[in-house]
């Protein structure tokens, strides 16, 4: 099946016009795979980590939304151990007109706002409501431990 | 009152709306008054449905009758139409505003007029999708079409294709954002699979919604788009010819030889329908028209919107609105209310042990309360505890431990149904004795086992399991035989359509004539049913007077099933017709047993004439 000719467009301009923090590369031998790296938003206990995803486009893209999954291991209510992500645009309220970049602005705003009355992750939720100050500093202590 | 006259209002029930009215004269005293009957504004003067036909009145059971309304999603859809019409005569916002308002409010008009002619009038337009003005239908910014040819620098954000020749955009009437009409419409579908109604903008930052008028636009576009598609595809495969051709051969006058075989098309078509005058079935016609309404549901936007919205409606309004449960039937049964003040909901009512069967608009008859098919006459909580009793394999295990003795040798089970305690296993001819497993040689011939001791509180308590269990297998076998007798019967239905075919033509009668067949057989079918739970009900019934009142309905209900059945079974397609008299009054009969088994059950369970047992403690 030949590549869509919105994922060529799109792929094109990550690589021509980056959004500054965010890298997507594809891979060679599946061009509906990309590599994709995410900086820790500055002022949030992700600060200065540099966060692995993965995102893959199925078939559908882009009727339906791309999947994505963090690599690195990461402390956040929204996110749960094996890497998936709670996040609406990436579920009910995708559209077609949202783009690879879009979300991955939407996944580092997610790291900048955890949000643990959705949450995924429960444990890591619980901890954040019971003591957000201790959660923090986990988070911090993960991001230095497995971002760097 | 004799007999005879409130059968006769059953029958006159059974045919239509009409109730005897002198009927309801002579029970006045006793059934709801007429200023009971204005309480409910919901009834319409249309025709009623209730849930037990009125001569269930007799036994005392009268008031707790419930109240429905049979529907087709199109007439719920036909009901949102004209509330979307009552807001908008007043409020004056439009039908797409109107629409998209209460659709955003669960379709509480009441609430949305107080807080639309509030001040948050801008709030609650933004929440629906609407901008926040209205905006003056005089303003040309909004009017025009929405599918528009694509300007030459325009690319479709979702697929990234370039503007090219026939290329169609497509917009919210109130935001300017273009996607061609491919995209749009794969867009809204998708969003009508995950059952939204309320259909934003494909812009991530875009906060307007598709309203009514707007789907339609896209929706007419498509079909038009469709239909022109699909005559190039017809002239591709076929060569049949579109209409810029047919004009071009009848201009030339030689004759096309390849074309021969068409002149036959007038007698075929000739041959058909005479064919449809014979077999001109009703159910075909039905089913044709069913398979038409889901197949344009599912091609044509507008009609599929429309489809999740009503569907929507009546989830959301499920204390009122329930699907029938019957796979591939949309039908509706909207509750009106209950002929008693006693009763406020269906579940107090099935608390009350009555079962509120109802008959959807395609004629499926279900329980409302458990959804589950028609179980009358045992309430749903018994109705359940049975289904788990015959579905747990405890029950088989339970008879296995009873009636079987495990091989000493090689654990197979083992049932005596006679002869002497010499046993030889059938699978390791292994030889033992059946009261003690032993060895059988070394009995020695001995007939006497000497070495049983009877453990007499284990023997007691085997054989009150083993009295239990009898009595539910005695149970539980004609329940299972008229079970399978209906499976069996309903294999009939479906090949009743070719029975009534060589009934009709056998002896030369109408459609119409020969429809008492398919009358006496879903009469056959209902009753079986009928009779199958009446003995799930013995069996939870403790031995009483009023069980042999029960066993006595039941046997008469029996009798007409058998003599309904056995005329099915002696009559041939050819004597169908002449017996005609005989399976009416077959059919009648056992209408009557029926409704006085249910009357007679319903009475005794729901006036504590017959306390069940429960499943737990058997």
């Amino acid at each position: 099946m030949s590549l869509p000719k919105r994922i060529i467009r799109e792929t094109e301009r990550l690589t021509s016009d980056p959004v500054p923090g965010i890298t997507a590369t594809p891979h060679e031998d599946n061009l509906r795979y990309f590599d994709v790296t995410v900086e820790g938003p500055a002022s949030s206990p992700y600060e200065s980590g540099n966060f692995k995803l993965e995102l893959f486009l199925p078939d559908d893209y882009p009727m339906v939304a791309p999947k994505v999954r963090f690599l690195t291991k990461i402390y956040h209510p929204n996110i749960d151990r094996l890497g998936r992500i709670c996040l609406d645009v990436l579920k009910s309220n995708w559209s077609p007109a949202l783009q690879i970049r879009t979300i991955l602005l939407s996944i580092q705003a997610l790291l900048s706002s955890p949000n643990p009355n959705d949450p995924l992750a429960n444990d890591v939720a619980q901890a954040w409501k019971d003591d957000e100050k201790k959660a923090i500093v986990t988070a911090r202590e993960w991001t230095q431990m497995y971002a760097k | 009152m004799s007999d005879d006259d409130v059968y006769d209002s059953y029958d006159d029930y059974d045919d239509d709306d009409g109730y005897d009215d002198d009927f309801d004269d002579e029970y006045d005293d006793e059934m709801m008054d007429d200023d009971q009957e204005e309480d409910y504004e919901v009834i319409e003067n249309t025709s009623e449905h209730y849930s037990y036909p009125k001569s269930q009145t007799e036994k005392g059971t009268k008031t707790h009758r419930m109240i429905y309304d049979p529907l087709a999603i199109e007439d719920v859809e036909k009901q949102l139409q004209d509330k979307i019409d009552t807001l908008n005569s007043v409020l004056m916002i439009g039908k797409d505003a109107c629409a998209l308002l209460l659709l955003n409010y669960s379709w509480n008009e009441t609430r949305l007029q107080d807080l639309y002619t509030s001040q948050e009038q801008e709030k609650i337009r933004l929440s629906a999708g609407l901008p926040a003005e209205p905006p003056r239908p005089t303003d040309p910014m909004f009017a025009g079409p929405l599918v528009r040819d694509a300007d030459d620098d325009f690319m479709c954000f979702i697929c990234c294709s370039d503007a090219e020749p026939n290329m169609k955009t497509f917009h919210c009437r109130y935001c300017n954002h273009l996607y061609c009409t491919d995209c749009y419409a794969r867009y809204v579908r998708d969003q009508l699979k995950m059952k939204k109604t309320m259909i934003r903008c494909p812009d991530g930052s875009c906060k307007m919604n598709l309203g009514l008028s707007e789907i339609q636009e896209l929706s007419e576009y498509l079909e038009e788009k469709e239909k022109k598609e699909e005559e190039i595809e017809m002239t591709k495969h076929t060569g049949a010819l579109t209409s810029d051709e047919i004009a071009k051969r009848f201009q030339q006058d030689e004759y096309d030889p390849d074309y021969q075989e068409y002149d036959d098309i007038e007698s075929i078509v000739q041959q058909r329908e005479e064919e449809d005058k014979v077999f001109h079935f009703d159910e075909r016609i039905n089913e044709r028209i069913k398979k038409e309404k889901i197949d344009r549901r599912q091609s044509t936007l507008i009609f599929h919107y429309w489809y999740v919205i009503a569907s929507q409606y009546c989830n959301t309004n499920s204390k009122i609105f329930k699907f029938c449960p019957f796979p591939d039937c949309d039908s509706i049964i909207k509750l009106k209310g209950f002929d008693s003040d006693e009763v406020a909901n269906v579940k107090e009512l099935a608390d009350k042990l009555f079962v509120p069967t109802v008959k959807c608009h395609e004629n499926h008859s279900f329980c409302y309360n458990c959804m589950e098919e028609d179980h009358a006459p045992i309430p749903c909580k018994m109705c359940k505890g049975w289904l788990e009793k015959c579905k747990g394999e405890s029950e088989t295990a339970k008879w296995i431990t009873v009636n079987t003795k495990v091989c000493p040798k090689c654990e197979s089970s083992i049932e005596k149904n006679g002869g002497c305690n010499h046993m030889t296993c059938g699978s390791c001819r292994y030889e033992f004795c059946w009261i003690c497993l032993g060895d059988w040689k070394k009995h020695r011939d001995n007939y006497n086992c000497d070495v049983y001791k009877p453990d007499e509180a284990a023997e007691e308590r085997k054989a009150q399991t083993r009295k239990a269990l009898q009595k539910y297998m005695f149970y539980f076998e004609r329940f299972d035989n008229q079970m399978t007798s209906i499976k069996k019967d309903k294999a009939l239905v479906e090949s009743l359509e070719t029975r009534i075919k060589k009934v009709q033509m056998d002896s030369g009668a109408s459609w119409i004539e020969s429809m008492f067949y398919r009358e006496a057989i879903e009469t056959l079918l209902a009753c079986r049913r009928t009779l199958m739970w009446s003995y799930a009900v013995l069996f939870t019934c403790p031995e009483c007077i009023g069980k042999r009142v029960l066993e006595g309905v039941q046997k008469a209900l029996f009798m007409e099933v058998e003599k309904l059945s056995k005329l099915f079974e002696s009559t041939d397609t050819k004597s169908v017709i002449s017996k005609k008299g005989e399976f009416q009054d077959c059919k009648i009969s056992l209408k009557r047993a029926q409704l006085t088994l249910t009357d007679v059950f319903i009475d005794q369970l729901v006036n504590k004439k017959v306390v069940l047992e429960g499943f737990t403690n058997l």
